[in-house]
């Protein structure tokens, strides 16, 4: 999946956030909002390549999809220490099992999303942990 | 639970979450009487995407068949787009989310498969195999079918009341 970037980005001070889901239509749904708010996007479809791109572009926060191919959101989660790494993940997911969200913030997440969320509660809830 | 009860309220569970589904995306859609459709006469909609499932006494599969007129009253984003095939499948993925959320109070947690898109010849033979259920919800532009297939066990369902859950929407900030 190919980062956007857009030309505020390029220039310096703009935030990266990085999004990881199976789904092309959250995938694009969420980025046109952060966009909108002035963030660079990235996209990655899996845990394995959250990871990679995690390691590679070192973004401000992470939006993480639980259920997903090769590796889960809870899974990539914890191979991730995102506490001494200082980076924030929010979750964003249909599941509402009080077990799994335990799961993610004991391995440190900061929050958990119920999908569908609204695009403006969703990108406020963003701004108030990146700034 | 009887199994007429625990299959009433499995249905009800169907349609209330297909509604919601569909309304969130902006689509308004109501339900139509469950008996009108056969598992043999499944219309081959242009979009279509299955998902499996399965908890104790749950295994199957649930299927979401849309027309491509009702796919063209989705909102899309306003600066980037997305299509059809993927949208149906994170419906799909959406729709037994919230199903599996409601079904919670039951004390059944379902374990979720990953969504995909299902090709003529296996939505063909998906009906000839024979189904629970096939839902039908109309639209302004067709009508939005949900299938269900497998083996359900109705007596694992046990009310268990309102469970303290979050719901759709929610944002849990730790």
């Amino acid at each position: 999946v190919k980062s956007a970037d857009n030309s505020a980005a390029v220039r310096g001070s703009v935030k990266k956030i990085l999004i990881v889901d199976d789904s092309e239509t959250i995938r694009q749904s969420v980025a046109s909002a952060l966009e909108a708010a002035g963030f660079q996007v990235m996209q990655a479809c899996d845990g394995l390549e959250g990871i990679e791109r995690i390691q590679a572009e070192r973004p401000a926060m992470v939006i993480l999809d639980v259920n997903m191919p090769r590796l889960n959101g809870l899974d990539m989660l914890e191979r991730l220490d995102v506490k001494s790494m200082k980076l924030p993940v929010l979750l964003l997911t249909t599941e509402v099992q009080p077990s799994m969200i335990a799961r993610a913030k004991q391995a440190g997440a900061r929050g958990w999303m119920v999908k569908p969320v609204k695009l403006d509660q969703l990108v406020e809830a963003i701004k108030k942990i990146v700034d | 639970m009887s199994m007429q009860d625990g299959r009433t309220i499995l249905e009800t569970l169907i349609q209330s979450s297909t509604v919601d589904l569909f309304h969130a995306s902006g689509i308004a859609v109501a339900p139509l009487p469950e008996s009108r459709l056969r598992s043999d006469q499944l219309p081959c909609h242009e979009l279509r995407a299955v998902i499996s499932f399965s908890a104790r006494g749950f295994s199957g599969s649930l299927g979401l068949l849309v027309p491509a007129a009702v796919f063209a009253l989705v909102r899309q984003p306003p600066t980037r787009t997305f299509g059809g095939e993927e949208w149906v499948r994170e419906s799909a993925n959406q729709l037994l989310g919230r199903i599996k959320a409601r079904l919670l109070q039951f004390q059944v947690t379902l374990q979720l498969g990953l969504p995909q898109l299902l090709t003529p010849a296996a939505l063909e033979k998906l009906g000839a195999q024979g189904l629970l259920g096939v839902y039908a919800f109309r639209t302004l532009r067709g009508e939005v079918i949900v299938t269900l297939s497998g083996k359900i066990d109705y007596s694992v369902l046990r009310y268990a009341g309102k469970c303290q859950i979050a719901s759709e929407g929610d944002i849990i900030v730790f």
